[in-house]
């Protein structure tokens, strides 16, 4: 218990800045703490708003007093007589930087809550139609717009809420509806092209023309007239013997001639060979 | 996002998240005494103290010098109104960041701003509602019951009653300003 006293004196030192509490980020944390100061001192920053920050931490309204004589200090020191300067009551004015990163939590400046004709003034969702036109680059880019925008829309939600306010509820919840369905259709538009890719990678195993070794040429096309003039050749060496062999359902070159007049137009276009 | 990344003040995390849905809050600060060079953010209950430096960073090119986080622990519900089942809703983590550039946040809105949100009749609806809940949660948990009788007068009942007690004891007398048409008076 005698150590938790120091760390406790020390809490409060906690909300200062890091830079100016070099002793929180030393080693050796209740050690140090208890050498440099002793166990009854009580926190003090020459900064008047600090010093007053949390006046009754502990609920102790005796901090600060000698345990035996609840009084001040025991002897007569050398300063007994002379006023006590207290520290000026200044606070000095921040301006906030207009670049700063953290104003994207708003919709602007002068104000942390949209009105809620403001909050209503957006269009409707991208529907996947649409996302499956872009590219990839785009679509990461929407779906953190998307995302930096329900932090905005979090963050004045809890602004309405903590000033109890029931206007532009119903228009907040609308617009982050719409946030929703953009960042389904980014998603749904993924999962198709994933699947596409992987129908894609299924059918190249299969093709000949394509090397998925990742070595060298990955499409190197064949030259298909030739392939035909091979296989034509082919079938004439063969021809004698598949002469008499019937195929099922082949389809024979015509032999006879037919003038092609006498016949209907929808028989010539079948009887002709396909291309 | 790039403009940032190029010039890194710490080392970030090397694992690539692309399509991360976390809601962080931006939470206005509840004490006077917050410096300025604080901010605090409401984030998910898995989110560490490095996650939110670089999602900071990452998102919003906003430097942070230190993390400090906190669990806050909700108290029980009664969540369902028949069987009265007590659960505790899951905790929210905060987290106050310290940052190289102060920021403030904009300034609260006054009374009449107030105005353009909820006029006067939203606001006694809200009240009165209110008003009701209380009532129904007394009678559920204390089974005290408040009653109009019961409430505490108000300034204009005293009155009334005062006037009524003058009356019956004869120290004053009933007039209504008026002088009465003289074919009333008794003969």
């Amino acid at each position: 218990m005698a150590a938790s006293a120091p760390i406790r004196s020390s809490i409060g030192r906690v909300l200062q800045p890091a830079t100016r509490c070099p002793l929180t980020t030393s080693l050796n944390l209740p050690l140090r703490v208890s050498l440099s100061c002793p166990p009854n001192a009580s926190s003090f920053s020459t900064t008047s708003s600090l010093g007053e920050r949390r006046p009754t931490r502990d609920n102790n309204r005796l901090r600060g007093l000698s345990s035996i004589y609840r009084s001040g200090t025991k002897g007569r020191m050398a300063v007994d007589g002379f006023a006590t300067p207290k520290p000026a009551d200044y606070k000095p004015e921040i301006t906030t930087d207009p670049n700063h990163g953290l104003w994207d939590f708003f919709y602007s400046k002068d104000r942390a809550l949209p009105l809620p004709e403001e909050d209503s003034q957006h269009g409707r969702a991208w529907i996947v139609e649409e996302l499956r036109h872009k590219s990839w680059e785009d679509l990461h880019r929407l779906w953190w717009v998307c995302a930096k925008e329900r932090n905005r829309i979090a963050t004045a939600t809890r602004e309405r809420r903590r000033l109890k306010l029931v206007k532009g509820e119903d228009e907040s919840k609308l617009r982050n509806y719409e946030i929703w369905k953009t960042m389904k259709a980014i998603k749904h538009t993924l999962t198709e092209r994933y699947y596409a890719w992987e129908d894609a990678r299924e059918l190249a195993e299969k093709d000949p023309e394509i090397d998925l070794s990742g070595e060298g040429n990955p499409y190197t096309p064949r030259d298909y007239l030739q392939e035909e003039e091979m296989e034509q050749l082919a079938l004439d060496s063969e021809a004698p013997a598949q002469q008499g062999e019937e195929k099922f359902m082949e389809e024979k070159p015509a032999t006879e001639a037919i003038d092609p007049s006498s016949l209907p137009k929808t028989e010539q276009t079948q009887s002709s060979p396909r291309v | 996002m790039a403009a940032a990344a190029a010039s890194k003040p710490f080392k970030t995390g090397l694992k690539q998240i692309y399509l991360p849905d976390n809601v962080i809050t931006f939470c206005r600060p509840t004490r006077e005494s917050q410096l300025p060079q604080f901010a605090t953010f409401k984030v998910p209950l898995h989110f560490n103290k490095l996650d939110i430096r670089d999602y900071l960073f990452n998102a919003y090119s906003v430097v942070t010098l230190g993390v400090r986080s906190a669990v806050m622990r909700r108290p029980v519900l009664r969540s369902h109104p028949i069987t009265q089942r007590v659960q505790r809703p899951p905790s929210i983590k905060y987290m106050t960041v310290e940052l190289q550039k102060p920021f403030v946040w904009p300034k609260e809105p006054t009374k009449e701003e107030l105005k353009q949100w909820d006029d006067e009749a939203t606001e006694a609806r809200v009240k009165l509602h209110e008003k009701r809940e209380s009532q129904m949660k007394n009678y559920q948990l204390y089974g005290t019951i408040d009653r109009p009788n019961m409430q505490k007068k108000t300034q204009d009942r005293s009155l009334l009653a005062k006037q009524a007690r003058e009356l019956v004891s004869g120290a004053a007398k009933w007039d209504n300003r008026r002088e009465l048409d003289p074919k009333w008076t008794e003969s």
